[in-house]
């Protein structure tokens, strides 16, 4: 096993983190002696790992951000690479998956659950300033909504990951069409990789961008 | 002199205008009593220290000097990232448990039945054809509905005891045969039952928070509308294209990606006055309906009145008009 970025090893083509709760399942993952398996079907982020990601901001001590959290697989092995001294503030606008994510929160003390529209970052401005903002939501305006909460949150010089969906965009429109148009929205940013993670998620990307 | 006001998980913070730190007040270390004090109104002791300056209590500018600073304040009361941050998660737990507890009202409770109802139909369909096929090995010249299958099997059991009965092709039954096909038969007529019940609930529970719009749609109906919605909630925010299509998501998705005719109706197709009306005129319908539905889930939703006779008269005139 190779550590590939801080905290996040990689055996073949498999992503391990390290267990923050040794011995506890989140999503039906393998877990072998404190590692836990990220497996890319189920996560943007370890999609975009494998399929070539070259900066990897979220990193052990890291602020995050996270808008779209749902049940918390993502949430959970951020929540084991960035440790103790990091924090990511989960945000998730669905009651029904909310509960799964307050069930991963319960032992991970560095997991800050909020209900809220992800489209209102007014409603929970009492968030600090952070290093990372993570954007996962299946949202026409997604790219508007990234750029609102990365003005607020995002510090200078922090990176803003945004998994993007065609379909959720525009379903009728070509998906390398749709992720030029929104990455030219950003243009305030500086795109550093738009990584095509079709091999795991179908016609999604994750853009990678820094704030300047 | 203008000052600013800003809170967060850990306390109360005035700002001026350059940024410094005017007045504060800090919540106990406790996350529920944090989230307590947060909820409420700027304690007067604090206004009071803050005579003299212009204060404004909601600036996104105070907001952001705030949000720099967290760190640092958390750092200086809880000593470590670690104790900070465990506050913070407990905080957001808090948080969020304040507002799903708001989140669930009567609508979740009435789409569940209205799922329940449609399961048990699908149960009911699955559970005669089985007995149909079954019994049809014993007394296969029978020819009933549904409703008089089950009942049929369930009073008489074998063929034998039908007053039409002259004879059968089929293979003959011993009274254990018999004895677990009438048993099978009394489980299906419970069902029914059940289902009545069921139906009953959803009509009434369906005209009681809806109102307006149950009056101009079958309760059953609207009870289907409102578990696709999701909550009274979202049906009051959808326009009325989008009450129009409810039902009808794959059709608008392949015409949306350029294959095939645009849908004109969802659910919205089984009420009588679209279904009734002549082919040609069915979208319009569709479309009076939708608009008036529309109407009705918002004062449903939001001023709770009843205005269905209105509604209703304005719906029947407009399709009058168009069918004379």
């Amino acid at each position: 096993m190779k550590e590939i970025f801080p905290g996040i090893f990689r055996k073949g083509n498999e992503l391990y983190t390290v267990n923050a709760v040794p011995g506890k399942r989140v999503y039906g993952e393998k877990l072998t002696d404190n590692y836990r398996e990220w497996i890319p079907d189920r996560s943007k982020l370890a999609s975009a790992i494998l399929c070539g990601l070259k900066e990897m901001p979220v990193k052990p001590g890291a602020k995050i951000v996270y808008l779209g959290a749902s049940t918390g697989t993502t949430v959970s092995h951020v929540s084991d690479i960035i440790g103790l001294d990091g924090i990511v503030y989960a945000v998730e606008f669905a009651e029904r998956v909310m509960r799964k994510l307050m069930d991963v929160a319960k032992d991970r003390k560095n997991i800050v659950p909020i209900l809220a529209d992800a489209r209102k970052p007014e409603d929970y401005s009492w968030v600090e300033e952070c290093d990372v903002v993570y954007v996962d939501v299946a949202d026409p305006q997604e790219t508007e909504l990234s750029l609102r909460n990365a003005e607020a949150f995002l510090k200078k010089g922090g990176y803003m990951l945004i998994a993007v969906k065609s379909q959720s965009i525009d379903v009728t429109k070509d998906p390398k069409l749709v992720f030029k148009e929104e990455s030219e929205k950003l243009k305030d940013y500086k795109i550093l990789q738009i990584v095509d993670i079709d091999k795991y998620q179908k016609d999604h990307a994750l853009v990678v961008a820094v704030n300047q | 002199m203008k000052a600013a006001m800003a809170k967060c998980p850990f306390g109360i913070f005035i700002f001026d205008e350059q940024g410094n730190i005017l007045a504060s007040r800090l919540y106990p270390k406790d996350p529920q009593k944090a989230l307590e004090l947060f909820g409420e109104k700027t304690p007067k002791e604090l206004l009071d220290q803050l005579k003299g300056y212009e204060l404004k209590t909601k600036s996104s500018e105070a907001d952001s000097m705030l949000r720099v600073r967290i760190r640092e304040i958390g750092l200086e009361i809880f000593g470590s990232h670690e104790n900070m941050n465990e506050f913070l998660s407990e905080f957001g737990m808090a948080f969020t448990r304040s507002r799903m507890k708001k989140a669930v009202g009567r609508d979740n409770l009435i789409i569940q039945a209205s799922n329940a109802l449609d399961d048990i139909n699908k149960s009911i369909n699955l559970f005669v054809t089985r007995l149909r096929e079954w019994y049809g090995l014993h007394y296969p010249e029978l020819k009933l509905s549904d409703n008089e299958l089950i009942k049929s099997v369930c009073e008489l059991g074998a063929r034998e005891n039908f007053p039409k009965f002259r004879s059968s092709t089929g293979t003959g039954l011993v009274p254990e045969d018999e004895e677990i096909l009438m048993k099978y038969a009394a489980l299906i007529e419970r069902m029914h039952e059940d289902k009545k019940g069921l139906e009953k609930y959803v009509k009434e529970s369906v005209r009681e928070t809806m109102p307006n719009f149950s009056s101009l749609i079958d309760p059953l109906l609207a009870a289907r509308m409102l578990a696709m919605a999701g909550s009274t909630e979202r049906l009051a925010r959808m326009t009325a294209s989008t009450i129009q299509l409810l039902g009808a998501e794959k059709a608008l998705f392949r015409h949306l990606k350029q294959k095939g005719k645009p849908p004109k109706f969802g659910l919205i197709f089984y009420s009588p006055y679209v279904q009734n009306a002549p082919e040609g005129k069915r979208g319009k319908m569709a479309r009076f309906l939708a608009s008036k539905l529309m109407l009705a889930a918002r004062i449903d939703y939001y001023s709770k009145r009843d205005e269905s006779s209105r509604l209703k008269k304005e719906l029947e005139e407009e399709i009058g008009r168009v069918l004379a």
